[in-house]
């Protein structure tokens, strides 16, 4: 396994998991600085092809994570977009993609510890499956 | 009346079928019809709207030609009321993909007496060419082979991929199956009426009721398993040849990012893709960037993408009818990938497109507990 | 048009400077696509800072602008309205997180800087794609719905009923103030809470500006900021709000007595309450669960509990009338009722049931009917015709003529009562008591015609040619059934039990024999055979072919028959009757065995073969049951179907003929008393639907009651066992010579203490007394709840907090030991309209001379919360003070504490005080509180704890301890939530917008927070806290319009292609499908922009504005790009 820093997009809704965030920043919460977070408004918007396109392009995990379920601000956003994922994790396997690099959790808005926690077991987890050729080869 | 004997005169099937259709017509069963035709002008076989019962001349629900999928052109003729009643003769693939057209409001059950026939398969469009030439006859010579077994050339044409892989080669969604299997088709075929619409329609024929012939089921069940043991080897030939992104990039190399295959996706029903728009015209300077990243890439862009995010839309309804790969002008096996991945994600679902109308689509419904195994079994 | 982008970094003093390379960053971006100007600054969000941006934007004609600085969650509004000053729409603006994400969490300053630049390219690259959003200026309705009316609820209602808007203020409880007005002090200043809350509470009920909605809940929240529309379930309150003077003479009437919950169930209340005095609304409440159990199972509807309270506030009369609504014959079935209602009572969850039954007999005798005046019954032409006297038609014939018919009981035998008077013996059911009961329906002018039997004497064509519009058949079960054995009908001596027990009725038989056999196990037998006795026999037996557990007959007949020596041979069939000389000389019987269950559930008797033996006997009583006399019917026209029963419609009792209605063992063969009660109810309410020409359709059929359903009040903890009354009864030895009531029924004493024992499931018995009390009739029992919508402009949540219950930390004994109270208990003692009167009191009802009081109960505590509770220290101080200045000043109090904080105005000062008053300060947390004898032998609680400033263990002895309980979210919060769409913190409480910044708003626009509902607090952060919020619902009403985020979806007409899959997934019903152009539409003014359809829409058509795929795409590209 070569030693590496793994980049992480994660797609956040502002009023669960970007609030945790912002908490486990207050709190001083210390992560590795591998999670790049792309600020949603609820999960329920993140579209398939946010996904495919950030691994195609060589991110080396996502994670998509919102409200529990019934927390959603949206009502339930956050159940639309398990099902995406649900498919998604059918198809991105299928072409070699490790399926630890597409992650998605719940972590309410409390939640600052489970944030950070989160963040370092993902890297750790991705660190482990070692770096997603993509950014630097030909494909699009 | 759930089922008729629609006997065949003087051993042409076609013809027969050509009179049955006549009487769909003046027994005012239908307004018009939707079939398979013989163009006059040149032997091609292409999906005609009949109104007129004497001009049934070319019409051959039987020709292996599959051009395109109907579904597409029945969604035209009833995504809204027209206030006429059509009967579609159609493949069970056709149907299928109708079906899921319907759950996606671009097509209407309401007008339309669906008749479906049991499909021993079709040639490619390069293929039919080649093996009917100008003979407008040649529709029995493929039955005389596929069915009677006979040795009839074919000038080492075969029937499509999509279709040797067909695990459904009975229309069960429509409301009349016209039956060959089980039946020596030179003498007879069955007429099956599988809804109340259908039974209704059979009953104003006023033919006489008859018992669907035993051989039937036992027929339909070899040829299923036929089918599914070639689908499964090619699953697992191109789940092996796409397995990493490498080889999804070889496998998709000749692709020139011209959308035919989503064009003849029956259900790709966007009017216009997300591809061919604003969001994918880049700026200028993006693509220089991009090549300084990564040193090297491929023009046009998107290719890859494109493929997968074709999948993630709409793997869950596809009905593998090889429209794709037939409409592909690089011979890149589209349907092999689509079915492939199509397989694993209904399967996700429990769910199989054009089944059942009364199924929602995968990603038009929730739950409040399910799969939390993606999140960790945390809910 | 080009993009000319700025970019800030702001080095947030040293927040993110200390960290990132700011200027490495700056640099970094300098070199990124269309950045014109790039800089540094300390304080970006200060006003330098913020010019700075102007500066550029109107100097080097910027048009987007990045600022990477801390979360936008708290800065992005801000730097918007910058970008809006220099005139550049504020949506061409985006901000990186550097400070939440980076600075603060990363440990490296390398990879700080790193991350930095990443998410500045991305918000660079991102900024290219943004376009011009117009805010949405939608209107505000001026009204504020305001929830909770506690201190906080009630300030905010009336800060904004001053400013001349109008406030709906919903409360749950029946009256306002909260916790407040339970406390007796406040401190620091000792001021007594009500006097300082009633003020408000009263201008809050005379303020035209508050439409006050007590007694209820807010069920549903719809809509937006500035146009919510809330759905408000009000509970009835059974009293009339326009007519109560709360004068509270209904109160002293009510007979239901339960736990007061307002003095922490130190007290009790009625069911028909006012939490106090001064509450306000002063409109009492009635206090109403679902129907008790005893009275939904009594076949009659009797109202069971109403009339058990009565008797046990020794309104025997009241009671009979209450009962007398669903029973003509309370002595009667006083005495020979199976009692369903004893099977269903809940009290034997606890010990027993209760002896509902004799509690009728004895309220039945304690009251002369004649006493209880004639109701009113107005008239009606028509006429009906009662044909026979038993219960059935004895209750029918009463509740018809209430109804205003006239009436004619036509009777076979001499005297009315039938199986009543000659079915059941006189020492079961005395003929006085029947008499006075029948007595009592004729009064209400019934005329009487006995002697006629239908079928003999007259027929119903005849009935009808007199006039009579509907005939009422009670007719009953008085044809015995055969044994079907040789020799039954051979010899003399053989009586048939109805026979026997008819002429014994009707007048003496004399001795029936020495030696006498009853065959049959049912009340009947049991019956003939202690009759028999009565009447001289020596030998009476009873032979039953089955074992004593399949015996019909009532456990306690068959007892005293057992007692006064009747003989039961069990598992013995009849085989032949044997006589010499035409008489009876024995009975042939055979020994049986049980077999498998027949189709009546009941195991089947198998004759054992050769176990034939004779009984030498002289009579010979068959009581195996009977069958109605009903051949007079069928000759008239009406149905019968087996055994001769009268064939009915199940709702109406309707027979076949259309005037023709049939009730009791007519209709069912031989049943209950109570059961033909029912029955003939249902034919009462159909012969007056049927009289008044109105279908019977709507009549109900038997409803089975859905089980396990039912709101009952709950069965309460810790209550002692009572055993149930006692009866008292005739020496056997001496009953069996007469035919006096063996059942002599309860005293009075036991009577009231059984009813004591009812727990009053349903609460409110619907006794009516409150009725008959209130002169104002402001009390309505047919009072329904009801759901209101009110549109509001914002809202204010003000639900308050519910105190910890300390039952988990066992150590400390609560619930265990009597003297262990929680803070809100001890507020309640010395409340001066609490359970005490105000004197601190010990449940022995002496002043206690030491009493310990343990600080952070649940508070402070890793366990149970981590956070300070904020008011403990202080009310501790107030109750040392209380205590000291009611108990007297050698009374010791020990305050255990872990810090003392005194952090408020005055509050130090009030620490000082106390210390000078003479109160112990013990710096430990208690370990345990524990019961033990002292040297004195007494028992004291003995407080077990480390003074941490001394180093020492401390026991302390104490009368009294005093647990400060911690402050905690309500139960319910996670559902209030839920309803107004806002977030719990990790500890519970409802979550602000911003801990600092944001401490009144919450993540929804246009929802405030108001007191404890967002964290402990006391009463003066409280109302300020209120007041802050008030302020910020007034400054949307006020302005009368909002911006509304223009962050919505939009579906490109051109792209749609009409799936409208996107309406299915739309949470807010905000997408329509426009048939006419094909396409799905949204409609901006509902859509919250969440996104749901944009994500789905294959093709892209439907997009959110500010977040479309272009842009997320160049964030994408900017992060990835940015890694070097």
């Amino acid at each position: 396994m070569i030693e590496y820093e793994p980049t992480i997009i994660a797609f956040v809704c502002n009023w669960c998991t970007y609030t945790a965030a912002d908490l486990a920043g207050t709190s001083r919460l210390v992560q590795p600085p591998n999670v790049r977070m792309i600020r949603m408004m609820c999960t329920g918007m993140v579209d398939p092809k946010y996904v495919i396109k950030a691994l195609l392009e060589g991110a080396d995990a996502v994670l998509i994570s919102g409200c529990h379920p019934g927390d959603c601000h949206y009502i339930n956003g956050n159940l639309k977009a398990r099902r995406r994922i649900k498919l998604l994790k059918e198809i991105i396997p299928k072409f070699g993609f490790d399926e630890r690099r597409l992650k998605m959790t719940w972590i309410g808005a409390s939640e600052g510890i489970d944030f950070a926690q989160t963040v370092r077991s993902l890297v750790a987890e991705v660190k482990q499956i070692g770096p997603n050729e993509l950014r630097t080869k030909m494909v699009l | 009346m759930t089922s008729a004997k629609l006997v065949v005169e003087n051993r042409d099937p076609v013809e027969s079928l050509r009179s049955f259709m006549k009487m769909l017509i003046e027994k005012e069963a239908v307004a018009a019809l939707l079939v398979s035709n013989h163009l006059p002008m040149k032997n091609s076989v292409m999906p005609a709207l009949v109104d007129d019962p004497g001009r049934l001349e070319g019409a051959d629900p039987l020709a292996p030609a599959f051009p395109l999928n109907s579904a597409r052109v029945l969604s035209k003729l009833t995504r809204k009321s027209s206030g006429f009643t059509t009967a579609a003769i159609l493949r069970p693939c056709e149907i299928r993909a109708f079906v899921e057209l319907v759950k996606l409001k671009q097509g209407s059950t309401d007008e339309v007496l669906l008749i479906g026939i049991d499909c021993l398969g079709a040639f490619g469009n390069l293929d039919y060419g080649r093996f009917a030439g100008d003979d407008k006859a040649s529709t029995m010579r493929f039955y005389k082979k596929v069915l009677q077994g006979e040795d009839e050339s074919w000038n080492g044409c075969d029937i499509s991929p999509a279709c040797k892989s067909c695990e459904f080669p009975v229309p069960d969604g429509a409301d009349i199956t016209i039956g060959l299997l089980g039946n020596d088709i030179l003498d007879s075929l069955s007429l099956i009426a599988n809804t109340d619409k259908g039974r209704k329609a059979l009953e104003k024929l006023g033919l006489a009721s008859a018992d669907v012939p035993e051989k039937r089921l036992e027929a339909i069940a070899g040829l299923i398993a036929q089918r599914t043991a070639y689908r499964d080897e090619m699953f697992k030939a191109t789940g092996e040849a796409v397995s990493d992104v490498e080889k999804l990039m070889g496998y998709l190399g000749n692709c020139v990012n011209c959308y035919n295959c989503r064009v003849a996706c029956p259900v790709c029903y966007c009017r216009e893709c997300v591809f061919t728009t604003d969001v994918f015209d880049h700026e200028p300077d993006q693509y220089f960037r991009w090549a300084k990243r990564k040193g090297i890439i491929k023009m046009p862009t998107d290719t890859v993408f494109y493929h997968m995010t074709r999948l993630a839309h709409m793997s869950t309804a596809c009905i593998g009818c090889g429209q794709c790969s037939n409409a592909c002008p690089n011979g890149v096996p589209v349907m092999e990938l689509f079915r492939t991945i199509a397989h694993a994600a209904q399967g996700a679902f429990d769910y199989t497109a054009g089944k059942s109308i009364e199924d929602d689509p995968p990603l038009s419904v929730f739950r409040e507990r399910e799969f939390s195994e993606i999140t960790g079994g945390r809910d | 048009m080009l993009a000319r982008i700025g970019f800030y970094i702001c080095h947030c003093g040293t927040n993110i400077a200390g960290k990132v390379a700011v200027e490495e960053v700056t640099k970094f971006v300098r070199g990124l696509r269309n950045v014109v100007v790039a800089r540094d600054y300390k304080f970006m969000c200060s006003d330098p800072g913020q010019e700075m941006i102007q500066k550029d934007i109107r100097e080097l004609g910027l048009n987007r602008v990045v600022v990477a600085s801390c979360s936008p969650r708290l800065h992005e509004k801000t730097f918007q309205s910058a970008c809006q000053r220099a005139g550049l729409n504020p949506y061409y603006f985006q901000m990186a997180c550097v400070r939440e994400h980076c600075s603060w969490v990363t440990e490296d300053p390398a990879q700080a800087t790193q991350k930095a630049k990443t998410l500045a390219a991305a918000a660079v690259n991102r900024v290219n794609f943004h376009k011009t959003l117009t805010t949405r200026e939608v209107s505000v309705h001026p009204d504020v719905l305001v929830v909770g009316a506690g201190i906080a609820g009630i300030q905010a209602s009336l800060d904004i009923a001053k400013a001349g808007y109008k406030v709906h203020l919903v409360e749950k409880e029946p009256s306002i103030g909260g916790h407040m007005v339970q406390f007796d002090k406040t401190f620091p200043t000792l001021d007594c809470a009500a006097c300082i809350s009633t003020p408000k509470t009263v201008a809050v009920s005379q303020s035209p500006n508050i439409n006050l909605l007590s007694y209820s809940e807010v069920t549903e929240v719809k809509g937006f900021v500035g146009n919510f529309k809330v759905r408000v379930h009000r509970n009835a309150r059974y009293i009339r709000e326009d007519k109560c003077t709360g004068c509270g003479i209904c109160a002293e009437n009510c007979p239901v007595t339960v736990p007061n919950e307002f003095d922490e169930k130190l007290g009790s209340r009625k069911a028909v309450y006012r939490y106090f005095p001064q509450a306000i609304p002063l409109t009492f409440a009635i206090d109403k669960k679902d129907p008790a159990p005893c009275r939904t199972t009594c076949p009659a509807g009797i109202n069971v509990q109403g009339y058990v309270q009565l008797v046990g506030k020794g309104k025997y009369k009241e009671a009979v009338q209450l009962i007398m609504e669903r029973l003509p014959l309370p002595g009667v079935l006083g005495r020979v009722c199976p009692a369903f209602c004893e099977g269903a009572c809940r009290r034997s969850e606890v010990d027993s049931a209760l002896s509902i039954r004799e509690m009728k007999r004895f309220a039945a005798d304690q009251v002369k009917l004649e006493d209880i005046p004639v109701p009113p019954i107005e008239e009606k032409p028509e006429k009906v015709a009662v044909i026979g006297s038993g219960p059935a038609g004895l209750t029918a014939a009463y509740y018809l003529r209430l109804k205003g018919y006239g009436i004619t009981i036509f009777e076979s035998l001499p005297k009315l009562g039938g199986m009543l008077r000659v079915g059941i013996p006189e020492y079961r059911l005395p003929r006085d008591v029947l008499d006075g009961e029948i007595a009592n329906i004729l009064r209400l002018g019934i005329s009487v015609e006995t002697g006629k039997q239908l079928g003999r004497d007259f027929s119903l064509e005849d009935l009808r040619n007199q006039g009579f519009k509907a005939i009422f058949v009670g007719i009953g079960a008085h044809a015995p059934l055969k044994l079907n054995i040789p020799g039954e009908t051979d010899f003399e001596g053989i009586v048939q039990a109805t026979d026997f027990l008819r002429e014994t009725s009707l007048g003496a038989p004399g001795n029936p024999g020495r030696r006498v056999v009853i065959i049959g196990g049912g009340n009947v037998a049991i019956d003939s055979a202690r009759t028999a006795l009565r009447l001289g026999s020596e030998e009476v037996t009873i032979v039953y072919r089955r074992s004593r557990e399949e015996m019909p007959a009532y456990e306690e007949e068959i007892e005293d028959a057992l007692k006064e020596g009747v003989r039961i041979r069990y598992l013995t069939a009849p085989v032949a009757v044997v006589g010499s000389a035409g008489r009876v000389s024995g009975f042939r019987c055979i020994q049986t065995e049980l077999g498998p269950a027949d189709e009546s559930g009941r195991r089947r008797p198998v004759p054992i073969v050769g176990s034939e033996f004779t009984i030498d006997c002289d009579v010979i009583i068959p009581a195996i049951g009977q069958e109605p006399e009903s051949k007079c019917c069928t000759e008239s026209g009406v149905n019968t179907g087996r055994r001769g029963r009268v064939t009915v419609a199940e709702n109406s009792m309707r027979t076949s003929a259309e005037d023709v209605f049939a009730a009791g063992d007519a209709v069912s063969g031989p049943a209950t008393v109570i059961e033909s009660v029912a029955q003939a109810h249902k034919a009462v309410a159909a012969i007056d639907l049927y009289l008044r020409g109105e279908s019977l359709d709507g009549l109900p059929a038997e409803e089975a009651k859905p089980k396990g359903s039912e709101n009952w009040r709950e069965v309460p903890k810790g209550i002692e066992a009572r055993p149930r009354a006692a009866i008292n009864r005739l020496n056997l030895e001496e009953a069996k010579k007469a035919f006096s009531e063996v059942s002599l029924g309860m005293s009075e004493d036991s009577a009231i203490a059984e009813a004591e024992r009812c727990l009053n499931c349903g609460i409110c018995s619907e006794c009516m007394e409150c009725v008959r009390a209130c002169e104002r009739s402001a009390v309505d029992h047919s009072m329904k709840d009801q759901d209101i919508e009110i549109p509001v402009g914002s809202i204010i949540v003000a639900t308050g907090f519910d105190t910890m219950d300390p039952a988990g930390l066992v150590n400390y004994g609560y619930g265990r030991f009597d003297e262990v109270y929680t803070g809100l208990e001890f507020e309640r003692l010395n409340n001066a309209v609490g359970p005490t009167g105000g004197q601190i009191l010990m449940k022995n009802g002496e002043k206690p001379s030491s009493i310990a009081i343990v600080h952070c109960v649940g508070s402070r505590d890793v366990n149970y919360h981590a956070y300070c509770s904020r008011v403990c220290c202080m009310y501790a101080l107030k109750y040392g003070h209380l205590i000291k200045e009611k108990v007297g000043h050698n009374t010791k109090v020990y305050n255990f504490y872990i810090d003392m904080r005194c952090y408020g105005k005055g509050y130090e000062e009030f620490y000082r005080r106390l210390q000078e008053e003479g109160i112990e300060f013990i710096r430990g947390k208690p370990a345990e509180i524990r019961r033990e004898a002292t040297g004195s032998g007494e028992q004291k609680l003995i407080v077990v704890s480390e003074d941490t400033l001394i180093g020492k263990r401390r026991r302390i002895p104490v009368d009294m301890a005093i647990l400060c309980t911690a402050m905690e979210a309500r139960k319910n919060a996670p559902d209030v939530a839920r309803v107004f769409g806002i977030n719990q913190g990790g500890d519970g409480f409802f979550l602000e917008e911003h801990p600092k910044l944001g401490p009144v708003s919450t993540a929804t626009d246009g929802i405030f927070l108001a007191g404890t509902c967002q964290s402990p607090k006391d009463i003066p952060d409280t109302v300020s806290h209120a007041s802050g919020a008030a302020a910020q619902a007034l400054a949307l009403a006020a302005r009368g319009k909002v911006e509304v985020s223009p962050v919505t979806s939009w579906i490109d007409p051109d792209i749609c292609a009409g799936c409208q899959t996107c309406i299915k997934l739309c949470a807010y019903s905000a997408i329509e499908f426009n048939e006419r152009r094909g396409i799905s539409e949204v409609n901006e003014a509902v859509c919250k922009g969440c996104g749901s359809c944009a994500a789905f829409c294959p093709s892209g058509a439907a997009r959110v504005k500010h977040f479309t795929s272009k842009q997320i795409f160049a964030e994408i590209e900017g992060i990835l790009e940015g890694v070097v």
